[in-house]
């Protein structure tokens, strides 16, 4: 358990879409961190410190991005840090700021970013530098490819089908149908999906996350300021990384951690699990909001997150587990697949897990109770993964 | 909360150039090894780094491995090495973890960081003038003198770099008042340190440099809105020696001031609380094993401000050292940290 407790107090996102013209980065990131302080029921000024989630600034058109939309969120005469960490950018800010309230240093600190995707000349190629220049640069690897490796993989393992991972896709587009703020929110078909445009098999585009433009914040307070406020708040009782290997080739064959499989992202849960004194995850996890930006790795994550044991996750999709309505719904804001502004993707699925436990989730709120919910991250060539876990009650 | 452990790894000319992954490894091996730990006795590590200037996007995908962060909880801060070790400090006082690395580089060659720092200028209004971390830098330099009339800033500056720097600059202005000789030439490295809870102390090969106070603080992003220029910096100062139950440094405390340009420094041993410039820019206490003028590996060269001030704390040669770094242009973010020997 941490020194301190902590909580989410307000969350703040902007609608997602391909493009946001009418606002500039550090704009985007002010009106989700003013909506995130109208939501927690404070004035941005008395925010203590801020911590910027940003992942590759070069998505924007400008370097430390983040410096430049410093006075916009606030952070003017306040401590203030950016993390990137890839794709987990957003589940790493959030964790660092757990950590500025946990410290008792802070009483309340705002983790806000903003991020424009496809306002980029073209985000692939900015992506592509993620890789070494001189000998990847000669093979066709990039974010996407990464994830169809390790979808192969993973059907190899398990035998894990196309057809298995396009169910995930058609669920998450019918939970984006219920929310407003969400990119991509028409429902479609496993036909839909099966006969969309092969982009690295076996994903199709249908299987693919899109390129979002939007903004997302969350307040974290300690917990003298959760009690005080009297309002519903989503406490932070568990948080975990993880950080494997950049090397693809290093996670095959015998390796300590298999390709196939998220067990980085199983590390990073347990030690969230453990904090939050939850020992049985298919039971006591009523919300999972997973950092998923193709189908075949939400599979990974659920079975990774011990939500059903190791290839298991497509199959069990059939019964109905993970649906809305299902004892463990996945992603019932949609998830990646239906919005994805890498920056604050992750940040996205703390803020979502973060309303489901306040039961203010509005249309997209889960009937059953959510005492706990978690929240994932993934970034790199999956390799860092963070996961918080959300209760309704502090531990 | 302490320092216990100290790395470095600098390119040496007599040998090939390292890769970046060797410098991270050296530095965080050495730190490690100072420390007399292993890597399964660390929770977590912390970097700092600019992608921009490593030349690849989410550079730490590469740089975690070696910089100690397999199967690790580890999480980067973005350009700014006081925030880095802030937060490396923040996970410990939660409770959350006992023990973390903190890890800092620059590639060797070192590209234009004047090149880079121009893209940060917003696009609409800023790129076109040239902004650039060199010119806020000498807008900060001619502001301070400006202010500072009675100061014959350009012989302090001078009178700075003269004790540190082991090859003389020229006299080429690079930004007025900023001449070559006026600023630090970056380069490629790694520092690492070690920082621990106080549990972790006995095992420490060398006990630990408590950290007795910290603070970090933001200005806005345009120079021109920044009113009183220095106020991240005078309050990161202000906090930092509250915590630590300080006015300004006595007689015998070392000072680390993070020089990326000479003025750099005079501004920041002012609000550090040496009065007396004069005689701050050639103490000894000050910046002692040569600062940035001596070695700048960019993002790292801030956190080796707070290594020789542990280093001070450590080997014994003060009872007190105070560190400050900065980021962004013109010092924009200001870290401040306190060392003090562990009792």
């Amino acid at each position: 358990m941490a020194t301190k407790r902590a909580a989410i107090a307000g969350v703040g996102q902007t609608n997602y879409r391909t493009r946001h013209d009418d606002k500039t980065l550090p704009e985007l990131a002010q009106e989700a961190a003013l909506l995130a302080c109208e939501d927690a029921a404070i004035d941005l000024k008395e925010i203590d410190a801020v911590v910027f989630s940003l992942a590759p600034t070069a998505l924007a058109g400008v370097d430390s991005a983040e410096r430049w939309a410093s006075d916009a969120v606030g952070a003017s005469g306040k401590p203030y840090m950016r993390i990137n960490t890839g794709g987990a950018t957003g589940g790493s800010a959030a964790q660092a700021g757990f950590y500025h309230v946990a410290s008792g240093r802070f009483e309340r600190v705002l983790v806000v970013g903003a991020d424009k995707v496809a306002e980029s000349a073209d985000a692939q190629k900015i992506l592509n530098n993620i890789w070494d220049p001189v000998m990847e640069s000669l093979i066709p690897l990039n974010a996407i490819t990464m994830c169809s490796l390790q979808a192969v993989r993973h059907m190899h393992k398990y035998g894990t089908t196309h057809e298995q991972m396009a169910r995930v896709s058609v669920r998450a587009r019918e939970n984006a149908a219920r929310n407003p703020l969400a990119h991509l929110r028409k429902k479609i078909t496993i036909k839909d999906v099966l006969e969309s445009r092969p982009v690295a098999w076996p994903l199709n585009l249908l299987d693919c996350c899109p390129r979002s433009s939007g903004g997302c914040a969350v307040v974290i307070v300690s917990e003298e300021t959760a009690r005080r406020s009297n309002r519903p708040v989503g406490w932070i009782n568990g948080v975990g990384a993880c950080t494997n290997t950049y090397w693809m080739g290093d996670k095959m064959s015998g390796a300590q951690l298999d390709h196939a499989d998220w067990d980085d992202l199983a590390m990073a849960a347990e030690h969230a699990y453990r904090m939050a004194g939850i020992s049985a995850p298919q039971q006591e996890i009523d919300v999972a909001e997973i950092y998923a930006p193709f189908t075949s790795t939400e599979l990974a994550a659920a079975e990774a997150l011990k939500l059903c044991g190791k290839g298991e996750a497509g199959p069990l999709q059939e019964k109905g587990i993970f649906e809305f309505n299902g004892e463990i719904p996945i992603s019932p804001s949609g998830g990646t697949l239906a919005a994805n502004p890498i920056a604050v993707t992750a940040l996205a699925r703390v803020a979502e897990a973060a309303l489901q436990v306040r039961g203010t989730a509005e249309e997209r709120q889960v009937d059953k109770p959510v005492r706990n919910a978690v929240a994932t991250g993934v970034g790199g060539s999956l390799q860092f993964h963070t996961a918080m876990v959300l209760g309704q009650d502090p531990v | 909360m302490g320092v216990v452990g100290i790395g470095k790894a600098r390119p040496r000319p007599e040998e090939p150039v390292p890769s970046l992954e060797d410098l991270a490894f050296e530095a965080a091996r050495a730190a490690l090894d100072d420390a007399g730990l292993e890597r399964d006795q660390i929770d977590g590590v912390v970097l700092a780094a600019s992608d921009q200037i490593d030349g690849r996007a989410i550079s730490s995908m590469v740089m975690a491995g070696p910089a100690g962060g397999y199967l690790k909880d580890e999480i980067k801060v973005a350009g700014d090495a006081g925030a880095a070790l802030s937060l490396a400090i923040m996970r410990i006082e939660a409770g959350v973890f006992n023990s973390s690395l903190v890890v800092a580089w620059a590639p060797e060659p070192t590209p234009s960081t004047v090149q880079i720092s121009h893209l940060a200028g917003d696009p609409l209004y800023l790129r076109r003038t040239g902004h650039s971390d060199l010119a806020v830098a000498a807008m900060r330099a001619a502001s301070w003198m400006d202010e500072h009339q009675s100061l014959d800033g350009v012989s302090l500056a001078d009178a700075f770099v003269a004790d540190r720097s082991p090859v003389p600059g020229s006299e080429e202005v690079s930004c007025w008042p900023l001449r070559a000789r006026h600023i630090a030439r970056p380069g490629g490295g790694a520092v690492a340190l070690v920082v621990a809870g106080e549990s972790a102390w006995p095992d420490a090969r060398r006990g630990a440099a408590a950290i007795t106070g910290m603070a970090w603080e933001t200005a806005p992003y345009f120079f021109g809105d920044r009113q009183p220029r220095e106020s991240a910096l005078s309050s990161a100062v202000r906090h930092a020696y509250r915590e630590a139950g300080m006015q300004s440094p006595a007689n015998g405390d070392v000072v680390e001031v993070h020089d990326a340009t000479a003025f750099d420094a005079l501004i920041a041993l002012q609000a550090l609380g040496l009065k007396d410039l004069n005689q701050a820019v050639s103490s000894p206490l000050v910046n002692r094993a040569g600062g940035c003028f001596t070695w700048n590996p960019v993002v790292a060269g801030a956190l080796d401000r707070a290594a020789e001030a542990s280093r001070a704390i450590l080997e014994d040669e003060a009872s007190r050292a105070v560190a400050q770094m900065q980021a962004g242009a013109g010092g924009q973010s200001q870290s401040v940290f306190v060392f003090e020997k562990a009792a």
